[in-house]
């Protein structure tokens, strides 16, 4: 699975569990705040990942890639770019 | 320090128990000038900012100069800040200098008609903000009322020679501040809250949770609500301790920075509403954890929404290996109507509970024991009020006194309830002025909040809203105004009615469920795209109001029940709902 897939599904895992969404109401290519997610949510979630995929996040990023696909396509950016710099570093 | 050389250790605490909150700062400043009062963290929760007692009189006092001359005394001044220690000089200054505050949450795109409505409803003409805020309040404001508004940014000025004088003899019961938490989006209500109210309150919460001078803080609440602000940011002026601040951002982000604060700094108290510890719970990280130290952590307060059984108890199995004790949890009780705190406490002791019937709980608004005990309801006791507080339970129809095991509203009486609602006799009337019918002339204050009085442990329980009211992540949202949002959202499509309300599913999670009365528009939307219509009242609902609407889901014409009068049951809803007897359309046909 690509990192992008990855994202994509742990996102809309986070925001079905979190935003407490019924499964089949989750887009991926939905502006997040279709599904709900606000800034509560919408914060909670940048922590995550940043927990999660070991990267520093910008809270705005989820006003600046409204939904699920654009999310995960910024995050995997950022990770694959963390990753050059640091191997770059070594 | 007045006529004496020193004050005893009783003498301070009697002092700083009854005397105005920003005198109380006096005095400690003088007491002990050099000790750190205020320590902010910033996002990664690394030490950003510091203020000892006498900075922070300095710069309240430098303040206060400012404001005496923009301003007249009584005035009331709105005041626009982010979490930091800006705002605190600021509040006080405005005490200090007789005039009333009035602390606003930051406009987003959703808060700028609360915020209008706000300034409008307090007559505030002058906005004291945070130079950060200013552009952004500005464009925010661009067109209303509020634009002509004059604009000032707090002095950075610190007074560094403000002697101690015996404070002057101002009357105690004039207004300090209006706390705005009640009243729906177009009828906001201003709570007047008095410099008495202030000094009973932050003693009340001192003695009931035995708290001194070596009880520090961390604290993430925003000082516009009122646990943020009175338990926050003066409860650590009247104790003469240490507390550490963050941002709510930064707590949401990365709640694990919060507990690590507490371990680091020691503190003794820290908390919030019931989210805070679940979504610590949920970050729960052994690894990254390793070596933290909670056991100084004797008061986790719990407050300002339902106190979950699960969520102490999933926080309690991660971090009681970190020395946390399941006995520091002190669910409490309190609005701010009555300044803040009502009960809560002893601290130190197992938390209690009371097992109800559901049916018979819901049915007849009594407390019996389960039926069946695995459907048991459990119920937290949210402490015992303190001594200075009376807690009356009434049948809110007949005024009565409820006999024992009855559910009845909370009604209140004491030094820290305030005298009303601003400039809205009306609903100080209904809501501070209740009587009992015992032919007595006391007036008390209707909580609106539903539950009872144990008789054997004296503990407050809370059972439900009397209205309808949503209480989510510690805020209290009015059903009317999401109704509202909603038939806005689908205003082309006409909607006829809609229901909001809540109920706790079966991970006593809070699920929020809008019922939408369909017609034939709405019926052939359905059938083209039902995402779309969903999606456009989601987003409505939290740009409007920042909460994620659980269910949505479509009735058939007419089945959204309603008075005679017209207004909608929601409760009756909320039933059928959960037995499955709503008429619903079938989406997918």
């Amino acid at each position: 699975m690509s990192l992008i897939e990855h994202l994509q599904i742990h996102i809309s895992d986070f925001i079905c569990r979190e935003a407490d969404l019924p499964e089949d109401e989750i887009d991926l290519h939905m502006p997040l705040g279709a599904l709900g997610v606000g800034s509560l949510v919408g914060t909670r979630l940048i922590g995550n990942l940043e927990e999660h995929f070991g990267v520093r996040l910008c809270p705005t990023l989820v006003f600046e890639h409204p939904s699920i696909s654009e999310l995960a396509e910024a995050i995997a950016e950022i990770a694959s770019q963390a990753n050059r710099e640091g191997l770059e570093h070594v | 320090m007045f006529d004496k050389t020193s004050l005893s250790p009783q003498e301070l605490a009697s002092a700083t128990g009854s005397l105005a909150i920003h005198d109380s700062l006096a005095l400690r400043a003088a007491l002990h000038p050099g000790k750190v009062l205020f320590t902010l963290l910033d996002d990664d929760g690394e030490e950003q900012q510091r203020l000892t007692y006498r900075q922070l009189l300095g710069r309240v006092s430098a303040i206060a100069r400012q404001l005496r001359e923009h301003s007249q005394p009584g005035e009331r001044i709105a005041l626009f800040f982010p979490q930091g220690l800006e705002f605190i000089a600021t509040f006080l200054a405005c005490l200090m200098a007789g005039r009333i505050a009035v602390p606003v949450n930051l406009p987003t795109r959703r808060r700028v008609e609360r915020c209008l409505t706000i300034l409008d409803d307090s007559g505030s003409r002058l906005l004291l903000v945070a130079d950060s805020e200013r552009a952004a309040l500005q464009q925010a404001f661009a067109g209303s009322a509020a634009a002509d508004l004059a604009m000032l940014s707090p002095t950075s000025a610190c007074d560094d020679d403000v002697q101690w004088s015996r404070p002057d003899d101002s009357d105690p019961q004039r207004i300090a501040f209006l706390q705005y938490t009640s009243g729906s989006t177009s009828a906001p209500k201003g709570v007047m809250v008095s410099h008495a109210n202030i000094s009973a309150n932050l003693r009340m919460m001192r003695d009931s949770w035995a708290l001194d001078h070596t009880s520090d803080f961390v604290t993430w609440q925003p000082h516009h609500h009122d646990m943020g602000l009175i338990l926050g940011q003066l409860l650590p002026i009247v104790l003469g301790n240490h507390t550490v601040l963050m941002a709510p951002s930064t707590f949401v982000r990365q709640p694990l920075i919060w507990l690590q604060a507490i371990a680091r700094y020691k503190a003794r108290l820290a908390g919030g509403p019931n989210f805070a510890y679940n979504l610590a719970a949920e970050r729960y990280d052994a690894q990254r954890l390793e070596g933290l130290d909670l056991s100084n952590w004797s008061h986790a307060l719990n407050g300002a929404d339902v106190v979950r059984p699960a969520s102490l108890q999933r926080f309690a199995e991660c971090y009681g290996a970190h020395g946390f004790s399941a006995n520091a949890f002190l669910p409490c009780y309190g609005l701010a109507e009555a300044t803040l705190f009502v009960s809560g406490g002893p601290h130190g002791q197992p938390v209690r509970s009371v097992l109800a019937d559901p049916l018979t709980l819901a049915l007849e608004q009594r407390i019996s024991a389960p039926a069946e005990p695995a459907a048991a309801q459990v119920l937290v006791g949210c402490g015992e009020p303190s001594w200075e507080m009376q807690v009356a339970v009434v049948d809110p129809t007949t005024r009565q006194r409820c006999e024992g095991g009855r559910i009845g509203e909370l009604w209140l009486r004491g030094p820290t309830i305030a005298s009303g609602y601003w400039q809205n006799p009306e609903a100080t009337q209904a809501g501070f002025r209740a009587q009992l019918d015992d032919g007595s002339e006391q007036t008390w204050l209707r909580s609106g909040d539903l539950g009872f009085v144990e008789e054997q442990d004296r503990q407050v329980y809370i059972c439900g809203r009397l209205k309808d009211l949503i209480i989510c992540e510690g805020r209290n949202l009015h059903p009317e105004d999401i109704e509202h949002t909603v038939i806005e959202a689908l205003k082309d499509v006409r909607p006829q009615s809609c229901a909001v309300f809540s109920h706790d599913n079966d991970q006593q999670r809070q699920t929020i469920v809008a019922a939408i009365e369909i017609n034939r528009e709405i019926k052939r939307w359905l059938q083209d795209n039902p995402s779309q219509l969903k999606a456009a009242v989601r987003r409505a609902v939290v740009d409007n109001h920042g909460i994620t609407l659980n269910r949505i889901v479509f009735v058939q014409p007419t089945s959204i029940h309603k008075t005679t009068s017209g207004k909608i049951q929601r409760g009756k809803m909320r039933q059928l709902y959960l037995a499955a007897e709503l008429d619903l359309l079938n989406e997918a046909g």
